[in-house]
């Protein structure tokens, strides 16, 4: 069988074919991403094929995720793999689903009702599964969900202390995300360092092009994470602006009489890194722009996403009572030496000492670790696969169903 | 020394002279010359008369000033942060000066020790069009937090240069201090934001907000959940302050309101840590020690890894105690908070009369 799986990243569009037969891990065959996907930066947006060594790459304009969409499912038409199953990930499952699902239409409708809870993430993963049921007829889908990690969460990390009865009424509560990605790398931590997962406290942060949050895993376990009941709290992302005083959503409605859909737009779509800076979005442009020009709102932008991020890992060094490995992951984490850099600036405290030659040269393509030798901590940037995860996830859901 | 402290629709003031304390609230009823008369005819009123302004925005810039009528019109245009509690603030100093000019009439401000905080603690990362109309992290009661800061330099054995002070309360807050500066504190735009208090829900997911708003809730239903029915109330299912929620077996214990307020407010400190690049003493303030001893224990158990060394001894001594090992890496000490002192010291500190620049500069040294 082969499992098409589509990951859809707030910025991005990625897709991978694995070939699975019997026991053996699942193969992967071909894969792609579309960079950018509606970006205002300014970079050029641009969709990459692989199959096998060869890589095709293509300057195209991605305005959104359904045309991106279509573009990699007509280029799997014309290679000619036959796609047996397809799996997509879906952010926020609310209290619908904890767990990987079948999609049928009453699944899809619930998926559907589940839109609002993610505005940036939930609509556009629809839209792919849309156009994936329209393109492949044939094959299973199936969808998997980010927030399912963090149903080990305890009361006093995800309760939200407001009326009990609206609690219960709204399903209010921290769920969390990125969870395919905290589960693939605290497994790939435990693996590298060669200790049992059930022994390590790791403080895992997922820094995307898009989205970004830390988590706090126990034995394997999310005991905390930064996005909250939305993707919207937390870190200072991208275009979104983490944490903030809730009173000013109510007041800037209030005294402006901004529409609450306008405002949860500014809030999701222009704040953050690109609200920060002014310019972009994207945090490559930033920091280049901070050191080489030492552009004041360019610098403001970096500096306030850094100092987010080290309250974050303070808060769970001690939430954890301790740290056995800082892991940085997927593209800003793998790909950013000077972010790992400045995040580890001044947290001797916590036991943080960066090797800086091992950090700038480390390979965005391979698990690296980056500590110095007096590092109390170890320090790993890894790439994640939430694909693979997907993967697995829908073969055992799967289980029982194939011959 | 006397201070006036609003509390809407009520004006409170406190009196203190020879380590004797009086309150009480004026009697607004009968107009303001009469209301303000009537305290400062007290024989507590020969020192300083001070006024409480709960936020000064960026106008007000001095924790405690001397202010005349020309300098109180200036800052006057703090009016807007908090009309209400500022309303009162600013009519009973006018009136004060009016009627009493001998006396040294001092403002204290509550926000203004946060006025200078870092941009990367006081920006909130939104488009620069919102920036620009006065939407930033303002932080509170920042007189409590700057009394802790000076009052742990003068006790320890080695004046300590980072200080995490974590005020506990109906509204609890911390701040992150360095070298007598500010650098991060819980309460943001609003007191709202931070950690769970009385019956205010800190830090939630904004797009709560906006699912309220859609489902019908008009915004001032929303900000009455919000601020006066979340928190230890919202939990509970009835009012509950700071002192009955740390009861034993009391009828919150079931709540989780506490395990709540415990756990943030260590995520909060583990957080600071950060900001400061370690820390050198945690303050803990509260009304009474005896209340929250075991409360404040209970987090000090998990502050290890930052050097908290955890010991039974409790310490006496004027005022403060340790509630851990003073002689451990990190010593975690107890303040008593009496508002009515700290405010007192607060405006004894500004010199009665001189060269106030010349303080000023004196201040940043030191």
């Amino acid at each position: 069988m082969n499992v098409l799986v589509f990951n859809c990243g707030s910025s991005s569009l990625s897709y991978r074919i694995f070939q699975a037969s019997g026991r053996n891990e699942p193969r992967d065959v071909a894969s792609g991403k579309g960079h950018r996907v509606g970006v205002k930066g300014t970079e050029p947006s641009f969709l990459e094929h692989h199959v096998g060594a060869v890589v095709t790459r293509a300057m195209v304009p991605l305005k959104n995720h359904r045309e991106t969409a279509v573009l990699i499912l007509r280029h799997i038409k014309h290679t000619g793999l036959r796609v047996t199953h397809v799996g997509h990930r879906f952010v926020h499952g609310g209290s619908y689903f904890s767990d990987s699902v079948l999609l049928d239409e009453d699944v899809l409708a619930a998926l559907n009702a589940c839109a609002p809870l993610a505005p940036i993430h939930n609509p556009t993963s629809l839209s792919v599964i849309e156009e994936s049921r329209k393109w492949l007829p044939e094959a299973v889908q199936f969808v998997t969900f980010d927030s399912a990690f963090h149903a080990t969460l305890a009361p006093h990390a995800y309760t939200y202390p407001l009326p009990r009865q609206i609690v219960k009424a709204y399903g209010f509560r921290k769920y969390g995300f990125h969870g395919l990605s905290y589960w693939y790398v605290s497994r790939q931590a435990a693996r590298l360092l060669n200790r049992p997962l059930e022994t390590l406290k790791i403080v895992a942060c997922h820094l995307g092009t898009g989205g970004s949050s830390v988590a706090a895993i126990d034995g394997g376990r999310s005991v905390d994470t930064s996005m909250g009941y939305s993707p919207l709290a937390g870190l200072v992302m991208s275009t979104r602006s983490g944490d903030l005083d809730p009173m000013l959503a109510i007041y800037l409605m209030g005294t402006y009489d901004c529409r609450p859909d306008y405002l949860m737009d500014v809030l999701n779509k222009q704040s953050g890194l690109l609200g920060l800076s002014g310019f972009s979005s994207d945090l490559t442009d930033i920091t280049r722009r901070a050191s080489e020009t030492g552009d004041e709102r360019a610098e403001l932008a970096l500096q306030m996403y850094i100092q987010r991020l080290k309250k974050y890992i303070g808060s769970y060094f001690l939430v954890l009572g301790g740290m056995d490995v800082l892991v940085f992951t997927d593209d800003i984490g793998v790909g950013n030496p000077l972010v790992r850099a400045r995040v580890c600036q001044d947290m001797a405290w916590c036991g943080l000492s960066l090797d800086e030659a091992a950090n700038r040269t480390a390979d965005p393509a391979r698990p690296c670790f980056l500590e110095a030798k007096d590092s109390k901590v170890r320090i790993l940037a890894v790439p994640t696969q939430e694909e693979l995860v997907i993967c697995l996830q829908g073969l055992s859901l799967l289980e029982g169903r194939e011959p | 020394v006397i201070v006036f402290d609003p509390h809407p629709p009520l004006l409170r003031w406190y009196a203190l002279r020879d380590g004797k304390s009086d309150e009480g609230q004026c009697d607004l009823a009968r107009g303001w010359p009469v209301a303000v008369t009537r305290v400062l005819e007290r024989p507590e009123a020969t020192g300083a008369v001070a006024y409480v302004l709960h936020h000064g925005g960026e106008v007000v810039r001095s924790p405690a000033v001397a202010v005349s009528r020309e300098s109180l019109t200036a800052m006057e245009e703090a009016r807007e942060f908090l009309p209400e509690h500022n309303d009162l603030t600013f009519k009973a100093a006018r009136h004060g000066l009016e009627l009493f000019p001998d006396l040294a009439h001092i403002l204290l401000c509550e926000t203004a020790f946060f006025v200078d905080l870092p941009p990367e603690a006081s920006v909130y990362a939104v488009p620069y069009e919102l920036r620009r109309r006065g939407i930033r992290r303002y932080g509170g009661c920042g007189l409590g937090h700057q009394w802790a800061w000076r009052r742990v330099q003068s006790v320890l054995p080695r004046a300590p240069r980072k200080v995490i002070t974590v005020l506990l309360g109906d509204r609890p807050s911390l701040a992150a201090i360095r070298d007598g500066k500010a650098l991060d504190t819980s309460i943001g735009f609003t007191a709202l934001e931070g950690v769970i208090s009385a019956t205010g829900c800190g830090d939630v997911d904004p797009t709560i907000v906006f699912l309220l708003e859609s489902s019908g809730m008009s915004l001032r239903e929303i900000n009455d959940m919000l601020s006066r029915r979340s928190g230890f109330a919202g939990l509970v299912g009835r009012r509950c302050g700071f002192s009955e929620l740390l009861r034993e077996n009391g009828p919150a214990e079931k709540s989780g309101a506490r395990e709540i307020l415990r756990y943030q407010v260590l995520k909060y400190i583990g957080a600071y840590a950060a900001v400061l690049g370690g820390v050198e003493a945690i303050v803990f303030m509260s009304a009474a020690l005896l209340d929250s001893i075991g409360f404040i224990t209970g987090i000090c158990e998990r502050l290890g890894p930052l050097g908290v060394r955890r010991s039974a001894a409790v310490a006496e001594g004027n005022q403060l105690r340790f509630v851990t090992d003073p002689s451990g890496l990190v010593p975690a000490v107890w303040l008593e908070y009496d508002r009515t002192k700290v405010l007192a010291e607060m405006a004894g500190s500004v010199p009665a009369q001189g060269d106030l620049e010349q303080w000023s500069k004196r201040e940043d040294s030191s």
